[in-house]
C-alpha cells in the first residue's frame, strides 16, 4: 500500500488499455496523468512533476524510444524514473530501452495492472 | 624476315600452343585467339597460310557456324567479295559435298583445291570463286575439331600455296593445335554456362533475402496487431475481475473460464510467432573458431549479477587451458543463456555450477549447467526440450501468462542442427544438470550465410534483466 501519494505518467496510445491502468492506479492512490501520443508523452512529462512514467512505444507522432531520448537530453528529465510498457520484444529494442535510460522493461501481454503496479512501488522505493 | 623451316612439333612449340590457347576461358577472347595465333605465333604466316576460320556445330539447327576469322589481308578480301556476310553462312550437316561436313562425318583432315568445296551451299559457285581468286588461294586444309571423339566443329586453313599433301610436320602441329582448340572451346563454353548460372543464383538468392525481410516485417506488425488486442482483453478482463465485489459462484466460473481461454490464446500466439521463424529452417550457422572457455566464462560473468541478486552462487568450473571449437559462436551464446537462464528460474537457494570437459573419443566436448533447484519428477522428463513442455504445475511461475518454455527446444534444435546432442540428468530434491554436447568442428550447413537471424518475440524477464544488468555494468 503507497503511503505517499506517487504521481504516475501512463504513455499509451491504445484507450482500452489505457483507461483501465489509469482507473487502477487512482484507485490504487496514485496521483494519475495520461498521454495518448509521443509528442503529448513528451510535453506532459515537462509539465507534470511525476515520480514515474509507464511509456509505450508503439505511438504516433513520436516512438517511446523517441521520447526517451528528447528526455535524456532534456537536463530537467533525463534523471527521471521510466519505465517500458510495451508489446515488443526485440532484443535491439530492449537494449536501446535500457541504453536510453529506462528503468525497467515490461511486456505488455505477460503484465496485469497489480503485478505491473508491484513493479512501479518497488522502482519508486528504490 | 629469314626463310623459316617449318616449325618442329617439339616440347617448346607445344608449351607455346597451350599457352595461348589455354589462357583465357572468355569465349570471345578465345574464338578470336585460335585463328590469330597459328599464323602470328606459330610462324605459319611463313609457310603460306593466310586465312584461318573457326566453325563450330549448331545442334539446334544442325549445321556448321561461322564463328571466328583470322585478321590478315586476305582474309579481309574475301569478306569484301562475299555475297553474304561472314557469319551468317551456315553449311547444313547434310551436305555431303562441304569439305567441313566431309571432316566431321570421317573426323579425319580433307585436304580441297577449290573454294567451292569451302564455301558451298552458303554462297553461289560463282562467288566462291571470286572469293578464293580475290585472296589468292590455292589450297586449303580442314581439320575437324574434336572432343572425346565428338566432332565439335572444323578449323579451315588456306593457303597461298598449292599443295597436294601437307609435310608431315605441318599437319602435324596442325592437328595438335585443332585438338587442343576443342578442349580451349570447350572450356570457354563451359566458363560462361558458369557465369550464367552464377547470376541466376545471385538473383534469386536476392529474391529470397528480400522474401525473408518482409517475412521478418510481417512477422513484426502480425506479433504487434495480435498482441495488443490480448493486451485490451487480459488488461480489461483483470480490472473486471478487480472490482466485481460479490460474484456467485457461476460469474465466477465464467470469469475464470474467460481467463483461462485468454492465457491459452496468448500461449499460443505466441508460440506460433516462434515458432514460424524457427520452423522454417531459418536457421543459418555461420561457424567460426572460438574458445569455448573463454566464451563461458563471458557468459557466466554477464549472468552473475541477476543470479546474485536471487541469492544464489553462479561458478564456473575453468580449466586452465583453451579448448578451441568450431561453432556459430553467438548460438552456442545464446544455447548457454538459455540454460543458465531456465537453472536461475527454477532454483531457489544454493546455486548454479557450470563445467566444460572434452572428451577424447568422440571428438566433442561437453559442457554442463548443474542446479541445486527441486529437480524434475520421472512424469515430466518427456516434457523437457519439447515445444510446449512446462514441467510441474508446482513450480511458481513469475507472472500471468509467461514465458512459453521454448527456450529448451530452441536450443536443443541449433545444437542438433551443429550435430551435437542435449540431455538433463535430475534428482527431486536435489536438483538437475541440463548439458549439451557439440563436436569439436560443428556440422556446416548447406545454406549460404548471409541471412539475417530470425527476429525474437518473446523474451524472459530473465532476458530482459540480464540485457539491463548488462547495460548497467556497460554504464559504470
Amino acid at each position: 500500500m503507497a503511503n505517499k501519494k506517487y504521481k504516475l505518467l501512463i504513455a499509451e496510445d491504445e484507450i482500452s488499455i489505457l483507461e483501465p491502468y489509469a482507473e487502477y492506479f487512482k484507485m490504487e492512490g496514485f496521483e494519475v496523468e495520461t498521454a495518448t501520443d509521443g509528442a503529448m508523452a513528451l510535453e506532459k512529462a515537462k509539465s507534470f512533476d511525476f515520480d514515474l512514467m509507464l511509456l509505450d512505444i508503439m505511438m504516433p507522432k513520436m516512438d517511446g524510444l523517441e521520447v526517451l531520448k528528447a528526455m535524456k537530453a532534456d537536463p530537467k528529465l533525463k534523471d527521471k524514473k521510466v519505465y517500458l510498457l510495451t508489446a515488443l520484444g526485440r532484443d535491439s529494442v530492449i537494449k536501446e530501452g535500457f541504453e536510453l535510460g529506462a528503468g525497467g522493461y515490461l511486456i505488455k501481454d505477460q503484465e496485469n495492472p497489480e503485478t505491473v503496479k508491484k513493479n512501479v512501488l518497488k522502482a519508486l522505493e528504490e | 624476315m629469314s626463310k623459316s623451316k617449318p616449325p618442329h612439333l617439339n616440347i617448346n612449340t607445344i608449351r607455346k600452343i597451350e599457352n595461348i590457347l589455354l589462357e583465357s576461358l572468355e569465349f570471345d577472347e578465345v574464338v578470336k585467339k585460335v585463328v590469330d595465333s597459328i599464323l602470328t605465333e606459330l610462324g605459319y604466316l611463313d609457310l603460306g597460310y593466310r586465312i584461318v576460320v573457326l566453325t563450330l556445330v549448331d545442334k539446334k539447327k544442325q549445321v556448321l557456324k561461322r564463328i571466328s576469322l583470322s585478321e590478315t589481308k586476305e582474309a579481309r578480301a574475301t569478306l569484301s567479295t562475299s555475297e553474304k556476310n561472314f557469319h551468317s553462312i551456315e553449311i547444313p550437316l547434310t551436305y555431303k559435298k562441304n569439305a567441313s561436313v566431309m571432316a566431321i562425318n570421317s573426323k579425319k583432315p580433307i585436304l580441297v583445291h577449290d573454294f567451292k568445296y569451302i564455301l558451298c551451299p552458303g554462297v553461289s559457285e560463282e562467288n566462291a570463286l571470286e572469293i578464293q581468286q580475290s585472296a589468292d588461294i590455292k589450297t586449303s586444309v580442314v581439320y575437324p575439331i574434336k572432343v572425346k571423339n565428338k566432332v565439335i566443329g572444323t578449323m579451315i586453313y588456306s593457303m597461298v600455296k598449292y599443295v597436294n599433301k601437307l609435310a608431315v610436320k605441318e599437319g602435324e602441329i596442325l592437328s595438335y593445335f585443332t585438338d587442343l582448340i576443342g578442349i580451349a572451346v570447350q572450356n570457354s563454353l563451359l566458363y560462361s554456362d558458369l557465369q550464367t548460372r552464377s547470376k541466376q543464383l545471385k538473383k534469386a538468392n536476392k529474391k529470397l533475402k528480400d522474401i525473408d525481410q518482409r517475412k521478418d516485417e510481417f512477422i513484426s506488425i502480425a506479433s504487434h496487431e495480435l498482441k495488443t488486442p490480448l493486451a485490451i482483453v487480459n488488461t480489461n478482463l483483470w480490472m473486471l475481475s478487480h472490482i466485481s465485489k460479490n460474484l456467485d459462484e457461476k460469474q465466477k466460473k465464467f470469469m475464470h473460464e474467460m481467463g483461462s481461454g485468454l492465457r491459452r490464446m496468448t500461449r499460443v500466439v505466441n508460440n506460433l510467432l516462434d515458432i514460424s521463424r524457427i520452423e522454417q529452417d531459418r536457421f543459418v550457422l555461420s561457424n567460426s573458431e572460438i574458445d569455448l572457455v573463454s566464451l563461458i566464462q563471458t557468459t557466466v560473468s554477464e549472468f552473475k549479477p541477476l543470479v546474485s541478486s536471487k541469492g544464489l552462487n553462479l561458478s564456473f568450473d575453468k580449466p586452465n587451458f583453451p579448448i578451441k571449437v568450431i561453432v556459430d559462436k553467438d548460438r552456442i551464446d545464446e544455447v548457454l543463456g538459455n540454460f543458465l537462464s531456465n537453472a536461475n528460474k527454477y532454483t531457489e537457494k544454493g546455486g548454479i555450477k557450470v563445467t566444460v570437459k572434452e572428451r577424447a573419443t568422440t571428438h566433442s566436448v561437453r559442457v554442463a549447467i548443474a542446479d541445486t533447484g527441486p529437480g524434475i519428477s520421472r512424469k515430466d522428463y518427456d516434457k523437457i526440450f519439447t515445444k510446449f513442455g512446462r514441467a510441474g504445475e508446482g513450480l511458481k511461475r513469475s507472472a500471468v501468462g509467461a514465458s512459453t518454455g521454448l527456450g529448451l527446444y530452441i536450443s536443443k534444435r541449433i545444437i542438433e542442427e551443429m550435430g551435437g546432442k542435449v540431455g538433463f540428468t535430475s534428482r527431486l530434491g536435489v536438483g538437475s544438470v541440463f548439458w549439451f554436447e557439440l563436436p569439436v568442428v560443428a556440422k556446416k550447413q548447406k545454406t549460404d550465410s548471409s541471412f539475417p537471424r530470425p527476429i525474437q518475440i518473446n523474451p524472459t524477464k530473465e532476458k530482459i534483466e540480464a540485457i539491463k544488468q548488462e547495460i548497467k555494468q556497460k554504464a559504470k
